[in-house]
């Protein structure tokens, strides 16, 4: 789970853990832009699904977490953006 | 700086792990374990004369990940943090003039900015078995960057 996942040095963490084998769930604070840059990566073959999250808020990050579409949260990774 | 400026900033950067963690961990204990890896700031380590909400909030968030750590070491779970120097992407292009990243460029011991990947490289390596040893600490993939004199900076040519 990438968090700030469709940044600059996030897309390349999504990409890097992709290629190593992992399920990554790509999140960020926009759905559609969550969404598109995962789409973008599953395109090249990678398993990469995108979720939309708020992660100041406990509500979305409890339905990040326990979304379907996250497969494992054996490994975590987030960054933030905000300045 | 405004109070509500502070507020919003806190809210993302260390409220967000905070609440991060506190979901994902259970889900780790009962996989086995699992890794954690916190971004960062030099300025989480750092004074500067700006974004003091930034810095106070990458510094806070340092403290969370070795608590993380020393709480949830023994249920497999580790906990690190990586802090990357400049990293040329393409918000970076859009918010910081040239001059000012030629600033931080030269101060770094490898002449060049950081890129995306150098960034990626790390978390993957942490996220790995290959990293099964190691948890609480700061890595940094910055170039350099914290690893000198502030006399030596700008550097000097050889």
């Amino acid at each position: 789970m990438v968090t700030g996942g469709a940044g600059g040095i996030d897309v390349a963490t999504v990409e890097a853990l992709a290629v190593a084998g992992a399920q990554v769930v790509l999140a960020d604070v926009a759905d559609d832009t969550a969404k598109a840059a995962a789409e973008k990566l599953a395109a090249q073959g990678l398993s990469v699904v995108g979720h939309g999250v708020d992660i100041s808020a406990e509500a979305s990050v409890e339905r990040l977490v326990d979304s379907p579409s996250t497969p494992s949260a054996a490994s975590t990774s987030w960054t933030t953006t905000r300045r | 700086m405004s109070v509500e400026l502070w507020d919003q900033v806190l809210a993302v950067n260390l409220r967000g792990p905070m609440l991060l963690c506190r979901h994902t961990v259970p889900v780790m204990i009962e996989r086995g374990g699992g890794s954690i890896i916190n971004i960062t700031s030099g300025q989480g380590l750092s004074g500067d004369r700006v974004m003091v909400a930034y810095g106070s909030s990458k510094g806070g968030l340092i403290a969370l990940t070795r608590f993380v750590a020393a709480a949830y070491g023994a249920d497999g779970i580790r906990c690190n943090a990586v802090a990357p120097g400049l990293v040329r992407t393409p918000a970076l292009e859009a918010d910081m003039p040239v001059p000012v990243q030629q600033m931080f460029q030269s101060a770094n011991l490898i002449p060049r900015l950081g890129t995306p990947e150098d960034v990626s490289q790390l978390v993957a390596f942490l996220a790995s078995p290959a990293a099964s040893f190691i948890t609480g600490q700061v890595l940094f993939v910055d170039g350099g960057f914290l690893a000198h004199l502030p006399t030596l900076s700008p550097l000097p040519p050889r």
